[in-house]
């Protein structure tokens, strides 16, 4: 009698962790946000909009590391002064920088900005180069008249280094003295001419401004773009996958949808199935689906939920009760044979062991081999699959065989209720 | 099913087999793949159209690109977006016109120190500062195809540049009256060097998972069972590509997921049914190893039927409520997921038995 006590607190004990760990992962405890909460679980690109670029470097060889590591530095730069805060760049093999842009409209214009050169030439009209982007000190984004009429536009503001100051006068005054329509100064930013004024004058100061009809935008980039200086080689666009707002949207409710009424349907099979033991499955289920959005929410620094990744996790819900089914087939086996709820029970799980665990790692490799060798949303999948069947054979194990065994240490031994 | 002789209906299985067989192979002959840009490099353009498309509107869609030139440009850009730029850049203009006036000396002072000819720039600024993307390289269609509820169009492309994608997208936005902050619903584009490197890396990992998931059978079982279990994946990994052909789903990047999934899920029931034979053949070790085998695959079926039907409630939601990208997915999954049952089933066991026969014979 004793007995039975200690196995109804204990089964009562367990429930109330299990409606625990779902509540946590809903809801989130302390800094922990919930898993539909903002901040919980980190989406892919795929689920909330956004374009994923690569670049490679447009040179012959290997680029040296230091290289690649200031047009890593130079990049985030150029992604701040575009507003992409919430950007991440990271190099990838030891030519290709990767980017990851969330909600993003405009994926072409983001491409063509971020993978300028800016390289900056002051070329007279024979192609003589006479100042490069080496003699720019800073460059700022103004507002102003820029010439006698007095009408204000934006324009870029470039302060010259020193040294530099000569070989501007120099330029001027050759340009200058020049016949009139071929005394034009070219403002070159990587082979597209951005401004070219006629030069009258040898003009010797430090300050230069870069005209031409401007947005307040463009004006700051260009101007960022400048005092950053150029990249030390070309970036060559190699991979660029951008998927619009809505379709992510869509793809990630419905996907949920289909998630809830899949866990339902494999909950409802379980138990006209198996009848208590699957309804105890089921619970199991529920306390599976619990961790897995708690992980999801905890490890959201390097588990990045994609379209497939939750896939992933349907698809091991499927596979969650494998091990279940395994061990209640082997449980209804043993009842058949005559023998009593109790042994059956022991028996069943003692020789269902090793083939749950056999047939799980052979998934378990095939989902780390994807891990390690897939990329983008491939590698969501592989993780969220292999986070699933690990986590499976826990709950299914573990969480199931704790749960039967105190029903049966309560004396629910009818034969009938675990299907014979 | 209990009067059902595993063993002695071995002929019936390799007929299926046999048959799959051919009709995979005709498919891989005369239908061929459909290999994705992931692969073989390109771009595609995933556009909503705004209203229900027929073969008609796609031969036009592609006609339209197709008659794109090197230099062709939209009128304007096609993103929502910058016109309430225009505006409020008309709103700053006005305000700091009469804000401000030390400021603008300061910069006066500047502008008069660059005594730059500013007019000479006028008449050609227009032109200047006309970004408007054009066609750098001539667009060349491979396949158009509706997708998503009717209304969408994917357009795939021999590799065009950004400028170009921009440009072929504000065009036919001009002429289809899109507004591409919203109706741009997605753009792929694949590089050679990174589409070689993709290839590259599918091959390797699933010869490595496959080489893996072996060296682990073996080790728990014997040899001939490793063996056994290559022959099931080949099989396996026949019907996938079968389908993938069959109903030219697209070959790409998450194919080789859905393969490495089905590889491990069909081992994963083969062994179920290995475990059991092994177990039998210890219990019973006066019977015959047909005998075993058949008893332990009728032990294993309910197993082998029920854990089926629980992935297929789930996976088979998921085809059912997806969007386009992840139904692409999962049907090959569902393919797989009936062939792994059968290879395991039907294939594994009798197998097993066979190469037992074989290399006994020859020992003796």
């Amino acid at each position: 009698m004793k007995k039975q006590s200690t196995n109804v607190i204990a089964f009562i004990v367990a429930l109330a962790v299990i409606a625990a760990l779902v509540c946590i992962a809903i809801f989130g405890i302390g800094n922990m946000p919930g898993v539909f909460e903002e901040g919980g679980v980190t989406k892919g690109l795929d689920l909330v909009g956004g374009s994923y670029i690569v670049y490679e470097a447009d040179v012959e060889g290997a680029p040296s590391a230091e290289d690649m590591a200031t047009v890593k530095s130079m990049m985030r730069n150029r992604l701040d002064s575009l507003g992409y805060t919430e950007a991440t760049v990271a190099l990838s093999g030891d030519n290709r920088i990767s980017i990851e842009i969330p909600s993003i409209t405009n994926p072409e214009e983001a491409v063509q900005k971020l993978g300028s050169t800016a390289v900056l030439m002051f070329c007279d009209i024979d192609g003589t180069v006479w100042l490069e982007g080496t003699d720019i000190e800073y460059a700022s984004a103004m507002y102003g008249p820029t010439d006698q009429t007095g009408i204000s536009s934006n324009y870029v503001s470039l302060k010259l280094k020193d040294e530099a100051v000569s070989k501007f006068a120099d330029a001027t005054e050759s340009v200058s003295k020049r016949t009139d329509g071929n005394n034009i100064l070219f403002i070159i930013l990587d082979n597209e001419i951005i401004s070219y004024p006629m030069v009258d004058q040898r003009i010797s100061s430090s300050d230069v401004m870069i005209t031409g009809q401007f947005t307040p935008e463009d004006a700051k980039w260009l101007a960022d773009l400048i005092s950053a200086g150029q990249l030390p080689f070309a970036l060559k666009e190699v991979q660029l996958e951008s998927v619009g707002p809505t379709l992510g949207e869509k793809a990630l409710n419905t996907s949920l949808f289909a998630g809830a009424i899949g866990l339902v349907l494999v909950m409802v099979f379980m138990i006209v199935f198996y009848k208590l033991p699957g309804i105890v499955a089921s619970i199991a289920l529920i306390a599976y689906s619990a961790i897995m959005g708690i992980i999801l929410v905890v490890g959201n620094s390097f588990i990045n939920l994609s379209l497939p990744g939750i896939a992933g996790i349907i698809l091991s819900i499927g596979m969650a009760v494998d091990a279940n089914v395994v061990i209640f087939e082997r449980i209804k086996e043993e009842l058949r044979l005559g023998r009593s709820v109790g042994a059956a029970f022991t028996g069943g799980f003692k020789r269902a062991y090793a083939a749950v665990i056999d047939s799980n790692v052979t998934t378990l490799i095939a989902a780390a081999v994807l891990w390690y060798f897939g990329t983008g949303t491939v590698k969501g999948f592989a993780i969220t699959l292999f986070i699933g069947v690990a986590l499976s054979l826990i709950s299914a194990v573990l969480i199931t065989r704790f749960l039967l065994a105190r029903i049966i240490g309560m004396k629910v031994v009818n034969k009938k209720y675990y299907g014979a | 099913m209990n009067n059902f002789d595993f063993i002695k209906n071995r002929k019936a299985f390799f007929i299926i087999v046999a048959v799959v067989l051919v009709i995979g192979c005709a498919s891989f002959i005369l239908r061929g793949f459909n290999v994705d840009i992931d692969f073989i490099g390109g771009t595609t353009i995933q556009l909503d159209m705004n209203k229900e498309l027929n073969a008609a509107d796609l031969d036009e869609i592609k006609a339209t690109i197709s008659a794109m030139e090197v230099g062709d440009a939209p009128d304007k850009l096609y993103y929502s977006e910058p016109a309430v730029e225009e505006s409020a850049e008309a709103e700053s203009e006005a305000e700091s016109e009469t804000e401000s006036s030390e400021a603008q000396e300061a910069v006066q002072e500047e502008a008069d120190v660059v005594n730059e000819a500013e007019t000479a720039e006028t008449e050609e600024s227009e032109a200047l500062t006309e970004e408007l993307p054009s066609i750098q390289i001539k667009p060349q269609v491979s396949t158009i195809q509706k997708a998503g509820d009717g209304t969408q169009v994917i357009i795939k492309l021999l590799e065009i540049d950004s400028v170009t994608r921009d440009a072929v997208c504000n065009i036919l936005a001009a002429e289809y009256g899109l507004d591409l902050t919203v109706d741009l619903m997605g753009v792929t584009n694949v590089g050679a060097s990174v589409s070689a490197d993709l290839r590259t890396a599918a091959i390797i990992a699933t010869l490595i998972a496959i080489l893996l998931m072996l060296v682990y059978i073996s080790f728990r079982f014997e040899i001939l069972s490793g063996l056994t279990a290559v022959i099931c994946l080949a099989h396996d990994i026949f019907v996938m590509f079968a389908v993938y052909s069959l109903l030219q789903i697209p070959l790409n990047s998450t194919m080789i997921a859905a393969l490495l999934t089905i590889l491990g899920y069909s081992i994963n029931a083969t062994i179920i049914v290995f475990d059991r034979i092994r177990e039998n053949v210890k219990l019973n070790s006066k019977d015959k190893f047909e005998e075993n085998v058949d008893r332990s695959i009728k032990q294993t079926l309910t197993r082998s039927l029920n854990t089926t039907l629980t992935t297929l409630f789930t996976i088979g939601m998921v085809y059912i409520l997806g969007v386009d990208s992840i139904k692409q997915f999962a049907l090959p999954i569902i393919v797989g997921i009936f062939a792994g049952l059968f290879s395991s089933v039907c294939l594994a066991g009798n197998i097993w038995a066979i190469l037992k026969k074989a290399f006994n014979k020859k020992r003796v």
